[in-house]
């Protein structure tokens, strides 16, 4: 039966795909009907910062036209995607979220941004995001501030909030954010979503707006698991602009799917993640175990690891971090810092106030870190946690400090340049998502992600998406629809 | 640099001009929370005993894949 206008916004990836090749879907209707809903939704959403949508459509009868004609390009093809608006896109205003590029127009596409369109993806527009990727949603910042599409009334995570928002709310396909401490899987786990942090050096960085160079990565947000295999294999590969990418081999990251997790052994870090520390949910850490629980009954064996200085990874993190930003920054924190929104120059400038020794000593500990968990790794296959310490906070709360005061779960993976994704595991009793984090060796996306795969097949791990769907069929279009009533559509 | 109360607004500001930051005595009191709160938090990273930990692997582009 073909999807109604509204239903294609629910389709994943390789549903429309698959319409897409058999040709009965044309990448035309499915444009339009993302551009309707992004029209229709976004004013409230706030996801998007530019909209594309004559870009879109002529994208979309090109990719139209190659389709009538046998040419079809692969899973992306026809396949409606948002970039965060760090991305750079030739000849389109790309701004970080930031007055200080509110004029900025790229002559040139990041290397992510043209493999993306290479393999005949649509671009939709540029999303919402902190600005400058660090921080929170600053009302200072002069740019939109994307809302949670479970919950308006809180943030959806950050610093890649408009793709969490967008993709969630079924305004775009996919997205690709960018993480320097957890800014993808961040929002992926508060807006149930799929994000993945490849390894570093996996995604060029060329053409990205960066916050921290050593510390930078490039990844995909979709759905599923699947969908985001589709679009790393897109992007994932040695680029020449970009130094620090590698020259791994790029393996097949589908047809790692296939293979189930039996024999595949689980380490948890209990005494980090599970710590008693007021500032860690306890209902996140329920819903969690029951997702361990859940893969060990898949098959895979569980045991507890401990990596000691993963306790120090909360002070390494962010004195590289803002130490590299402020040297990014600072001619332009001296000539213009009104610029700036509030949050931000006020923690670009904290970098330019630690010292030499704090970053040096910082890179010692990272290096320490990257060491234990090499070690740990030899042992088992994947490292497992909750993704967050604890949901969605309500923007009321919210000020630029909110993530460096919690512990962060995701930043160590940032310091070691581990590929690391988050999976949605389900939701707390306010409805609010809960992200399981699956981390693995360099380079082996494939093990991270045939162990999301596993668990989002399994009924416990899908029921994210299933509950969207159950709300959309049930005449409320979106899962929001329920938290959000005014919003229905 | 950070004693139990703090750093000094005087000796922030010296810091801040170190790297040429002119910030008035209002950024400065903004700032003074903000500073504290890192500075404590990074101190820990200096009670740690390295020994000769290599600062220079730390920016290999490429892993050894055979982990």
């Amino acid at each position: 039966m073909t999807p109604t206008h509204t239903e294609l916004c629910y389709l994943t990836m390789r549903e429309a795909g698959q319409l897409l090749k058999r040709r009965e879907l044309s990448p035309v209707e499915l444009t339009r009907a993302f551009l309707d809903r992004i029209e229709a939704l976004d004013s409230k959403l706030q996801a998007f910062i530019t909209v594309l949508p004559q870009r879109a459509m002529a994208t979309a009868r090109t990719a139209e036209a190659e389709m009538l004609r046998g040419d079809y390009r692969g899973p992306l093809h026809g396949i409606p995607i948002a970039l965060k608006d760090l991305y750079d896109t030739k000849g389109i205003r790309t701004t970080a979220s930031s007055r200080v590029m509110a004029d900025r127009v790229p002559s040139e596409d990041a290397t992510a941004t043209a493999r993306l369109e290479a393999a005949g993806s649509i671009l939709l527009g540029k999303l919402a995001m902190h600005e400058f990727a660090l921080g929170g949603p600053d009302p200072t910042c002069g740019f939109p501030l994307a809302r949670n599409p479970w919950n308006l009334a809180h943030i959806p995570g950050g610093s890649s909030s408009g793709s969490g928002t967008a993709v969630a709310a079924g305004l775009c396909m996919g997205s690709l954010g960018s993480c320097t401490g957890g800014s993808i899987r961040g929002p992926a786990a508060y807006c149930s979503l799929v994000g993945l942090k490849p390894t570093y050096g996996r995604v060029s960085r060329y053409g990205v707006v960066p916050l921290s160079w050593s510390l930078d990565h490039c990844g995909p947000m979709t759905w599923t698991v699947e969908d985001t295999a589709y679009m790393l294999q897109a992007i994932a590969g040695p680029d020449p602009k970009d130094p620090t990418s590698s020259r791994a081999p790029v393996p097949d990251y589908s047809a790692a799917l296939k293979e189930d997790i039996k024999g595949l052994t689980i380490g948890v870090p209990r005494h980090f993640f599970w710590a008693d520390d007021p500032r860690i949910d306890r209902e996140t850490l329920t819903v969690v175990d029951a997702a361990l629980q859940t893969l060990a009954e898949l098959g895979a064996q569980v045991e507890e690891v401990t990596i000691p200085t993963l306790h120090y990874a909360g002070a390494a993190q962010p004195a590289i971090m803002l130490s590299e930003a402020f040297a990014y920054h600072q001619r332009l924190l001296r000539s213009q810092p009104e610029e700036f929104g509030d949050m931000v120059r006020a923690r670009f400038r904290i970098g330019g106030l630690l010292s030499s020794a704090d970053y040096v000593q910082a890179q010692r500990v990272r290096n320490v870190l990257k060491r234990e968990f090499t070690a740990v790794l030899q042992k088992v296959d994947v490292i497992v946690s909750p993704t967050m310490s604890s949901t969605a906070p309500i923007f009321a709360t919210v000020d630029g400090m909110t993530t460096a005061r919690r512990p962060s779960f995701t930043g160590p993976y940032n310091l070691t340049g581990m590929p690391a994704i988050s999976v949605p595991c389900g939701f707390t009793a306010a409805g609010l998502p809960v992200g399981l984090q699956i981390a693995g060796k360099p380079f082996d996306e494939p093990t991270v992600l045939r162990m999301a795969y596993a668990y989002q097949q399994h009924p416990g791990g899908s029921r994210s998406v299933r509950r969207c769907r159950t709300v959309a069929g049930s005449a409320r279009p979106f899962a929001w629809c329920y938290q959000a009533p005014e919003l229905t559509h | 640099m950070a004693d139990s109360e703090g750093i000094a607004l005087d000796h922030l500001q010296v810091l801040a001009e170190q790297v040429g930051l002119r910030l008035t005595p209002a950024e400065l009191e903004h700032l003074k929370p903000m500073f504290d709160f890192y500075a404590t938090q990074i101190r820990v990273l200096h009670d740690l005993d390295l020994a000769a930990e290599d600062l220079a692997v730390v920016y290999s582009p490429n892993w050894d894949i055979q982990v």
